[in-house]
């Protein structure tokens, strides 16, 4: 049984912080786990077991939080803030190519697929 | 080929329903046909009117779980083997769980998966030197207080250290003892049940495994908890009920009330059931608690506190009393602690001090060393023992029972009929179980085959 949380749906069977690390954009397993901690549930805590109260606590949370299409923005932002005062990584970014002085002989898939102005998710 | 023809017939057991129905004639087919219920998915219409009700959990389980609890010893060989009797044991001798005592440790949770007890009809057990040392420690833990009757059992991963306690559990048990067991104390800390803080106590509670835990207490013990009254007058409180019991209640029917109130906030229903239990002197008590070393592998456990802190496993209220009753600082009048060390948890310096083989080094770090664990065992006089490898008599015992319970095919068998050819066939199992390895012994019979 999936459950929704700010209109996303979480298998039923997943532990709970790994569900929230696993649907939402911006929280990985460690915050995921700071959440829990902080709400009071226990380490293999379903999320089918997550009470009413329980959800909204953690929507409560969420909203807080800088994540999905908030960060994404801010993420975009940073990227075109880089772009418009002329810096080397703006630049990069702006062809698509890595931006920390990787080596680009090879094995720049990663950088193609991600550094552009109007970065995805 | 064992696990091939289990699997084989678990897949049998529920095909059956469709390998009986014998074929119809052209006309009986019709006349069902148009009494065919209507299928549906809803349950609530399964049946004219009646709500189906549905099992908790999944009916699926694992290949493990399904050969050691679907019943396969039912079809086991009858063989003649004496009960475990306490006060008539014999070194060497094969003896069987039985009746009453089998019925009250299966519920204690004594018997584990993938100790082949569905081999036999009832399960069996081997009397050792370890047997009879917890023998003549039971006979006197039961006119002494439990301070002084702290045993700790030790050895091999597979030496039978788990089987010494479901032996432990059923002599405490002939003796009219209280047995209070924990068969697997990693699930106290692994984070797999839900904890609450108690805010008086300020130690965390957890209803979910102390519900249980009461639960196999209450099944495995129902007749010694209902000769014990209450020692004065109680009142719980559950969702805005309030239950009064007087002193005439039974400690069996109080647990059984509480039982369900466990999740209350700030509540002391599992202290007063041990306080209970540690004020009367009508029944030895015995707590025995299997894989004690998840303590000392990692005293922090996977809960964490709201600060994302690990929580130190002393902080929880069972583990805490355990300690206690371990330390001697809470004791029964009569009875004792019996702690089962495990092979998969590191052989760190709070093991090596409990077990006594060193004393604590300074400037170590906390997953090396806990002085928690460490100064309990320092301060206190604890029995030890360690279970030694099988030697070829037991080994030989062991296999005769093999023989006869037909776990060895008659075909081999028949072989082993001459003398000498046994004495080498037990030789050999010797070398093949590692110098005496009781699990792998097993698995040298069982999965040969």
């Amino acid at each position: 049984m999936a459950i929704h949380i700010l209109g996303k749906a979480i298998k039923g069977k997943k532990p709970i912080h790994l569900g929230l690390a696993s649907t939402f954009y911006g929280i990985g397993v460690g915050t995921a786990q700071k959440i829990c901690a902080k709400l009071g549930f226990y380490p293999q805590m379903q999320i089918h077991q997550l009470s009413e109260n329980q959800i909204l606590n953690i929507t409560k949370e969420l909203s807080g939080m800088t994540i999905e299409k908030q960060l994404l923005e801010e993420t975009r932002s940073n990227i075109k803030m880089k772009k418009d005062i002329g810096s080397y990584a703006g630049m990069r970014h702006a062809m698509g190519l890595p931006v920390r002085g990787q080596k680009t002989k090879n094995n720049i898939a990663t950088a193609r697929k991600l550094n552009r102005i109007n970065r995805k998710q | 080929m064992l696990r091939a023809q289990i699997t084989r017939n678990v897949s049998l057991l529920h095909a059956r329903a469709f390998q009986t129905a014998t074929p119809l004639s052209k006309g009986a087919a019709k006349v069902v046909a148009t009494k065919k219920r209507k299928q549906t998915f809803n349950p609530s219409k399964g049946k004219s009117g009646e709500k189906a009700t549905r099992a908790a959990g999944s009916s699926v389980k694992g290949f493990v779980h399904e050969v050691s609890f679907t019943g396969y010893n039912k079809g086991a060989e009858n063989i003649a083997i004496a009960a475990l009797g306490a006060g008539a044991l014999q070194k060497g001798t094969v003896c069987a769980f039985e009746g009453a005592t089998r019925r009250d440790l299966a519920h204690f949770g004594s018997f584990h998966k993938l100790q082949y007890h569905e081999l036999f009809k009832n399960p069996i057990s081997l009397v050792r030197d370890e047997t009879l040392q917890v023998d003549a420690y039971v006979q006197k833990a039961v006119t002494s207080p439990s301070s002084e009757n702290v045993l700790l059992v030790s050895g091999k991963g597979g030496a039978g250290k788990t089987s010494l306690l479901a032996q432990a559990h059923a002599l405490a048990l002939q003796r009219a003892a209280i047995v209070l067991p924990i068969n697997n104390a990693d699930s106290l800390v692994d984070g797999s049940n839900d904890f609450l803080l108690n805010t008086e106590t300020g130690r965390y509670q957890q209803p979910m495994f102390v519900k249980n835990f009461l639960h196999k207490i209450l099944c495995g013990n129902k007749a010694a908890l209902q000769a014990l009254k209450l020692s004065q007058e109680y009142v719980s409180h559950y969702k805005g009920k309030q239950t009064k019991y007087d002193a005439q209640t039974s400690l069996y029917d109080y647990i059984k009330s509480v039982r369900t109130s466990l999740d209350t906030k700030n509540n002391a229903y599992f202290a007063t059931i041990i306080a209970e239990l540690a004020k009367q002197d009508q029944f030895p008590v015995f707590f025995t608690v299997d894989k004690f070393s998840t303590f000392t592998h990692n005293p922090y456990t996977q809960y964490r506190n709201t600060e994302n802190a690990p929580i130190h496993f002393s902080d929880f209220e069972l583990p805490a009393l355990l300690l206690d009753f371990v330390s001697g600082a809470q004791s029964f009048k009569r009875g004792g602690v019996i702690l089962a060390t495990s092979d998969v948890h590191k052989r760190n310096d709070t093991f090596r001090v409990m077990l006594g083989e060193m004393q604590p080094r300074p400037y170590v770090s906390v997953e090396e060393y806990d002085p928690t664990v460490g100064q309990v065992f320092l301060q206190k006089k604890v029995q030890r023992l360690a279970v030694a490898p099988l030697d070829l008599a037991e080994i030989r015992a062991l296999t005769q029972t093999f023989i006869a319970a037909k776990v060895i095919p008659e075909k081999e068998a028949e072989k082993l009929e001459d003398e000498e050819a046994f004495a080498s066939y037990v030789k050999q199992k010797y070398v093949l179980s590692g110098n005496g390895n009781f699990r792998e012994l097993l698995k040298s019979v069982v999965l040969f085959y």
